[in-house]
């Protein structure tokens, strides 16, 4: 095993340490285990380190032993690359020193690939496979059925809505940045609705929360009016960014569903405690609301003051849902089969975890939840 | 066309792969790497506060120009710029007048928003809580118990509060990893479709 | 008689469809009372702050907790008295603290927090020293980069304090090289923060870590104090109160003196205005009941 270095030295009957590099971690750190295998009168070790080349050792912890047969300690200020070694003293009830034991040289060393992450990397890989089979699959001609989803086949209805009535449409893409999903599947939505605003001529409001995100949601939508042939309806002003502030976005939003009178309101995206208020004003107005997040305590909330919600992963899905890119809705097929899988695995693991020690099967649940959880 | 399209495309693919396989290098150099990518990113996303504020203040100008919300535009391009001109030119200290505006001013506004939510939760409740249902009736007890047991009548009502946590602890939570399970697999789905270059909608469609 | 039955009928449901106008002054009365008569409930401690409060009463005197005040002015009425208690009671175990914040906002409200408890102190008779028993760190920017930096080095990641000290020299931070030597991190949020604390500080460094959040985004968190990844948390207004009560007596008890309760009174207010909710929803009930049984007829 590269970096580990292990040593065992007896100066004192019964107290056997091991020093080894800390294994799958990013160097710095040496481990040291002390097991004493026969009671002894011990309260505290005081633990030196010293340096290769260096004469002077350095205290780096007093651990008290309450009795306990086995103790593990991390030395975390252990330089990458230079031999350390470690002297414990063994201190008595009384206070006296009772012996010293000496690891051998051990090195810190940094891991270039966490052993502990290979399952889960070969999970994602396969997962990966799975996903990029389906698009080929899709690509091939080949049908993949999806279950409707209510508040997308509404979209349209909301949108028309609008139009009828003369009022527009306002579309907040959260609160959160563009490397949360949530906002990206967002921007999804919104250029599929944009596409919809500018062929009925409508128009169409949106507040942004987030700089960075601003930025883009205004290329959305003028890509938007461009690819339906109405650039000429694309207005700058529309999209704008709001505020950076919770509550100040929260307050600016229902400001303009009342006096802008919007007849469909969508929210979609990452949203926090101030999606009731949204909500809720959107409600008072009248206004048909569809909204979309992956925030799961925010879901009561939408789903008791919005028309239709869209639920976790029914957001990512909207976007390949609408675009009716056959590439992107064999993704959600290779999410459910992964889904299926996990759920098995689930049933299985905890069906071993009752049953096992029944039939005398021992697991190690630490080194499980190290190897295959990865923590 | 390669500037807007190829090269950014090619950009996600490279840094995708990176930014995944960061994930199982622990090496001090790939969590170097790693801080170097997100202070770049820091400095790319400040240049984008510029161009949001630009954006503000054209919004609410062209709002006075059409005689539009003159009044609470005036208010907000005041607040803008005299917040930021205070901030800059006098200070941010405890005791500068930036400070006091904050405290007094942003604070109370702040909380006030806030705690409409109270309303809004009163208001819906009322509203949405209607024993319609089985389903709908079980949702409307399981929400006395859980609002009765963490109250302070929890306090005294023990089998209330233990059954309010067990609630929280087992069904909520259930439900709870479920939804993350799909969410966790989604937001693999998207990346793969964005490192790919088949969802290009994050650069304008 | 089939008067009477009718017009009961028709008040039934009447009674299920009030305005919001007056649901929204019912509320306000009934929230507003119990502060200005300052009725104070006392609380007890529910199983998630109980870890919390036990986990700070297990550490050694000397130890260094460091509170990471991320929220702005909305939540404060819920998590700044959650600091209060906290700041007190590690105190009174002779436990110093260290403030910081990651959001721009709570710069001046940790402040503003940190400051009242040493005052407390002070009036107290017990007053506490600025760089030995307590310091603030204030703002630093960078969020997820700030929470790894201070697992790396602590003084490269906060040079100087708030006032601009140097860190290396203070009593209380001379110390400190890493999470090593910070015996818990509690996080004080209105949003996410809790999650970069337990990714970068927990796995990363095996930091213990726990929140203080506001009770709409509490079971948010939950999961986590399942897993072991949090020690433990305070959740909203009730938490607040329950860790407030007991920090009070304490220092009633040892100093004879009672800091000023925020928590303890603002719980009255919730507990009204969640029995004011639920008869709410008894009524709305009621007369959906008497509409369907009419519709039926």
């Amino acid at each position: 095993m590269i970096g580990l270095v292990l040593s065992v030295l007896l100066s004192l009957n019964g107290v056997e340490v091991q020093a080894r590099d800390v294994p799958d971690d990013q160097g710095g750190a040496v481990e040291l285990r002390v097991n004493f295998s026969r009671p002894l009168d011990i309260s505290k070790i005081l633990i030196y380190r010293v340096a290769n080349g260096d004469t002077v050792s350095k205290k780096v912890a007093e651990l008290d032993v309450n009795g306990q047969t086995k103790i593990k300690y991390i030395d975390k200020h252990v330089k990458n690359g230079v031999p350390v070694q470690y002297t414990l003293f063994l201190i008595s009830q009384l206070g006296d020193t009772l012996g010293t034991v000496r690891t051998q040289m051990v090195e810190a060393k940094p891991s270039i690939f966490n052993k502990r992450k290979t399952f889960l990397l070969l999970a994602v890989l396969s997962y990966i496979a799975l996903l990029i089979y389906f698009m080929s699959q899709a690509r091939r001609g080949r049908e993949l059925y999806l279950r409707p989803i209510a508040g997308l086949i509404e979209v349209d209805n909301a949108i028309g809505r609008a139009t009828e009535m003369g009022r527009p449409i306002l579309f907040s893409p959260g609160l959160s940045t563009i490397s949360d999903v949530a906002t990206i599947a967002a921007l999804n939505i919104l250029a599929y609705i944009t596409r919809k605003v500018a062929a009925y001529e409508t128009r169409i409001i949106v507040p942004v929360y987030d700089p960075i995100v601003y930025t883009i949601a205004q290329e959305v939508v003028k890509d938007a009016y461009t690819a339906a042939g109405r650039p000429d309806l694309y207005r700058a002003e529309d999209v704008f960014f709001l505020t950076s502030r919770q509550f100040a976005y929260a307050a600016g939003v229902s400001g303009i569903m009342v006096r802008e009178k919007t007849a469909a309101n969508f929210f979609m995206g990452y949203f926090f405690a101030e999606s009731l208020i949204l909500a809720e004003t959107g409600a008072s107005t009248g206004a048909i609301q569809i909204a979309g997040t992956d925030a799961v305590t925010q879901l009561p909330f939408f789903i008791t003051a919005c028309d239709y919600t869209l639920m976790g992963e029914e957001l990512y899905a909207a976007g390949a849902y609408l675009a009716k890119d056959p590439r992107l809705t064999a993704t959600i097929k290779g999410q459910d089969v992964m889904k299926a899988t996990l759920a098995t695995l689930l049933l299985l693991i905890t069906l071993i975890a009752f049953i096992g020690p029944k039939l005398g099967l021992h697991i190690n649940w630490e080194t499980f939840k190290a190897y295959i959880v990865g923590l | 066309m390669f500037l807007s399209r190829t090269l950014p495309m090619i950009l996600v693919f490279v840094m995708g792969i990176i930014g995944f396989s960061l994930y199982f290098i622990p090496h001090p150099a790939a969590r170097q790497f790693e801080n170097t990518l997100s202070q770049w990113s820091i400095a790319i996303g400040s240049f984008a506060i510029f161009l949001a504020i630009t954006s503000l203040i054209r919004r609410y100008i062209n709002n006075i120009k059409r005689g539009k919300d003159v009044f609470y535009s005036i208010v907000a391009l005041v607040a803008l710029f005299g917040m930021a001109g205070l901030g800059l030119f006098a200070g941010i200290d405890e005791k500068s007048l930036f400070q006091k505006i904050f405290i007094n001013v942003n604070v109370p506004l702040d909380a006030t928003m806030f705690s409409l939510l109270a309303f809004y939760v009163t208001s819906a409740a009322y509203r949405a809580f209607r024993a319609r249902n089985v389903e709908a009736t079980l949702l409307l007890v399981t929400a006395v118990v859980v609002i009765l047991g963490i109250s302070t009548i929890g306090d005294t009502q023990v089998w209330l509060r233990k059954t309010a946590e067990w609630i929280m602890n087992v069904p909520n939570l259930a439900q709870k990893r479920g939804i993350l399970i799909g969410v966790g697999l989604g937001v693999i789905a998207t990346s793969v479709k964005i490192i790919l270059g088949i969802e290009r909608n994050w650069m304008g469609g | 008689m089939a008067n009477n039955e009718k017009k009961t009928t028709t008040f039934l449901e009447k009674i299920g469809q009030i305005p919001r106008f007056w649901i929204y002054l019912g509320l306000l009365v009934i929230l507003m009372l119990p502060l200005i008569l300052r009725i104070k409930a006392k609380p007890r401690m529910g199983m998630e702050t109980k870890m919390v409060y036990d986990f700070i009463d297990s550490l050694p005197p000397g130890s260094v907790i460091m509170l990471s005040f991320t929220y702005g002015p909305s939540a404060r009425p819920e998590l700044e008295p959650m600091a209060l208690a906290i700041m007190r009671h590690a105190y009174m175990r002779g436990i110093r603290v260290m403030g910081m914040t990651l959001s721009v906002e709570g710069t001046g409200l940790g402040l503003e927090a940190m400051t009242r408890v040493a005052k407390e102190f002070e009036e107290a008779g017990y007053p506490l020293t600025y760089g030995e028993d307590w310091v603030y760190l204030g703002y630093k920017t960078g969020w997820a980069m700030v929470i790894r930096g201070i697992g790396g080095d602590f003084h490269e990641t906060f040079p100087r304090d708030y006032y601009g000290n140097d860190t290396r020299k203070m009593a209380l931070t001379r110390d400190i090289q890493n999470y090593d030597d910070i015996a818990l991190v509690i996080d004080f949020a209105s949003g996410g923060s809790p999650g970069s604390w337990i990714t970068y500080a927990y796995q990363q460094f095996d930091q213990k870590v726990a929140a203080g959040v506001t009770a709409v985004m509490g079971a948010d968190w939950q999961p986590y104090i399942r897993t072991g990844q949090l020690v433990g948390m305070l959740n909203g207004m009730k938490a607040a109160a329950d860790y407030e009560a007991k920090t009070i007596e304490m220092m009633e008890k040892r100093f004879g003196y009672t800091p000023k309760p925020y928590a303890t009174v603002g719980i009255v207010s919730v507990t009204w205005a969640q029995i004011y909710l639920i008869i709410l929803i008894i009524i709305g009930n009621i007369s959906f009941f008497a509409l369907r049984r009419r519709r039926r007829r």
